[in-house]
């Protein structure tokens, strides 16, 4: 488990076009990414309201939502190369 | 820097009124944990209950629809466009190709009503020529009547 951001990876340079594939990819990490934000900030007021805030439980979801941010950030490099 | 150590104005001191009412507990799907009946998330595992009323989860849910309802339209609309293009192409392309194939039509009806009419059409002027009534001229006129007639009418102009 990481939760330090790191230097995006290599981005390899994309073919010229600007796929389809790559499009309907982005739409889906978005997607999954605002669901899973809105999960973590709502787990986090569940536990707030309950006074049964869990740290490390939090920290999981989030490194969780970090890949996915990875994930997307990765997309939009190669469409924005391509 | 710890949870504990934020400023919770009223978090602890009153809590959401939901919290407090709800008597009726349930089991976490996840960890077995007891739940309340209206909690969104279990706080021992953080699992999602899906079967409890959650107003962003519906809102995400409706947005995205909404999102995926737009970019099916606008594509359906792209490729009746493409469509219709393509449709108004082929047609041009066709009228395009025609007209050659018409002017050489036209060509080949005009020689041939040319070849078939033009006779009938001399025919036609010569038979009109020949039947036009001639002037009758006796064989014998000189036209001395024509002086006489003058001189009795005391014309000095006519001469003979």
């Amino acid at each position: 488990m990481r939760l330090r951001r790191e230097p995006a990876p290599d981005a390899q340079p994309a073919p010229a076009v600007a796929d389809a594939d790559l499009l309907l990819q982005r739409e889906r990490l978005t997607e999954r990414f605002a669901l899973m934000q809105s999960e973590l900030g709502g787990l986090f007021y569940e536990m707030a309201i309950r006074d049964h805030v869990q740290m490390d439980v939090l920290i999981a979801r989030a490194a969780v939502l970090q890949r996915v941010d990875e994930e997307l950030a990765e997309v939009e490099a190669r469409l924005a190369a391509g | 820097m710890s949870v504990s150590e934020f400023p919770r104005p009223h978090l602890t001191d009153s809590p959401t009124p939901e919290v407090l009412q709800t008597a009726d507990v349930q089991q976490c799907d996840e960890c077995g944990e007891p739940v309340d009946a209206l909690q969104r998330y279990c706080v021992n595992c953080g699992a999602h209950r899906r079967d409890v009323a959650d107003p962003a989860a519906r809102y995400l849910s409706q947005a995205s629809a909404r999102a995926r309802m737009h970019a099916r339209a606008a594509a359906a609309r792209t490729s009746a466009r493409s469509a219709r293009r393509r449709t108004l192409g082929r047609g041009t392309a066709i009228l395009i190709a025609l007209i050659p194939i018409a002017g050489g039509a036209g060509v080949l009806i005009g020689n041939s009503t040319a070849g078939t009419n033009a006779p009938a059409h001399h025919a036609r002027a010569t038979s009109q020529t020949t039947a036009a009534p001639k002037p009758k001229i006796a064989s014998g006129a000189t036209g001395e009547s024509y002086v006489q007639q003058q001189k009795s009418l005391g014309s000095t102009t006519v001469e003979p």
